[in-house]
């Protein structure tokens, strides 16, 4: 069995990469420790594309699944992380593509409405608000280059294999990510919108 | 913000700590707890030779069958149309009785047989 509920999974003696063999065997309780020290990483990946907590969720969820049943290919000789943020990366891109399908959403949850506060609640309000609108321009792979890199301290080289793109395209992505994202911040705290 | 946490090479902790704060989701140990639930229901892993063995075992029954019966009815068939002995339609004279002058019936049978 797992470990509780809700825990990252260390154990000690277990090295990653014993973890990863036995799941790439069909080990059940070795790759749901795998997933579970990744489930939080990838959940803020899949909301980085969705700009929807539930709907990352979801996709995090299918992206497990989806992860079990392609174990078999998996290879135990490579770290297990980007090989289960590829699935999730995929997993919801192809969920945004559904949904732009359906109809044109925002890209993030509408924040509910608050009343008067701090000024400096205000201005982390505004900050917040701008940084949304400015992940929103960016092109989706651009936005989980950023987040995996700049949030999770993944390497380019683990991002290059979630992503299935090469090294310097990885960079460039970044790259253009943090350009666009600066400049919205910086006019923010220059108080020029 | 300091153009020095640009580094390509490393994270930029100013702007991935906005991000952290931004991505920060909410209820992580729910989210866990799901998780985790969901991953100790897991359906046990079945092998893609599994999944190809149970969709072979019959297939290569009905094919084994079908090639039977097609070698079966090719059989007989041309069991029925066996090419009975013909009669040559070269003269037998011509072909039993060589001599220098029997170019002329050699002729005349291949002529006969237009």
């Amino acid at each position: 069995m797992l470990n509780e509920p809700g825990l990252p999974a260390v154990v000690a003696g277990v090295t990653q990469s014993r973890l990863a063999e036995a799941a790439s065997r069909g080990d059940r309780e070795a790759f749901g420790r795998l997933v579970l020290e990744h489930a939080l990483t990838a959940r803020r990946v899949a909301y980085s594309v969705l700009g929807n907590w539930d709907e990352a969720e979801d996709v995090v969820q299918d992206a497990a699944l989806a992860a079990w049943q392609a174990v078999e290919r998996y290879d135990p000789a490579r770290s297990f992380r980007p090989w289960f943020l590829r699935i999730v990366a995929n997993a919801s891109l192809d969920q945004l593509r559904r949904r732009r399908v359906r109809k044109a959403e925002p890209l993030t949850e509408a924040e509910p409405h608050r009343g008067p506060m701090p000024d400096h609640e205000a201005e982390r309000a505004v900050l917040r608000d701008h940084l949304d609108r400015a992940l929103a321009t960016l092109p989706e792979r651009q936005r989980i280059a950023v987040t995996m890199f700049d949030v999770e301290g993944l390497s380019h080289a683990e991002i290059a294999q979630s992503l299935g793109v090469p090294e310097g395209t990885v960079r460039s992505y970044v790259f253009h990510a943090r350009r666009a994202l600066r400049r919205v911040l910086s006019s923010v705290m220059e108080g020029t919108p | 913000m300091k153009r020095d946490s640009w580094s390509s090479e490393s994270p930029d902790e100013e702007l991935g700590a906005l991000l952290r704060e931004r991505l920060a989701g909410p209820d992580d140990d729910g989210f866990l707890d799901r998780m985790g639930r969901l991953l100790r229901e897991l359906p046990e892993a079945t092998s893609q030779w599994d999944v190809l063995a149970t969709w072979a075992r019959p297939s290569v029954l009905a094919a084994a069958m079908a090639a039977a019966f097609l070698l079966g009815a090719a059989l007989y068939v041309n069991w029925g149309r066996r090419p009975a002995v013909t009669a040559a339609t070269v003269p037998a004279a011509a072909l039993m009785a060589p001599t220098g002058s029997d170019i002329g019936p050699i002729t005349f049978a291949v002529m006969e047989g237009r």
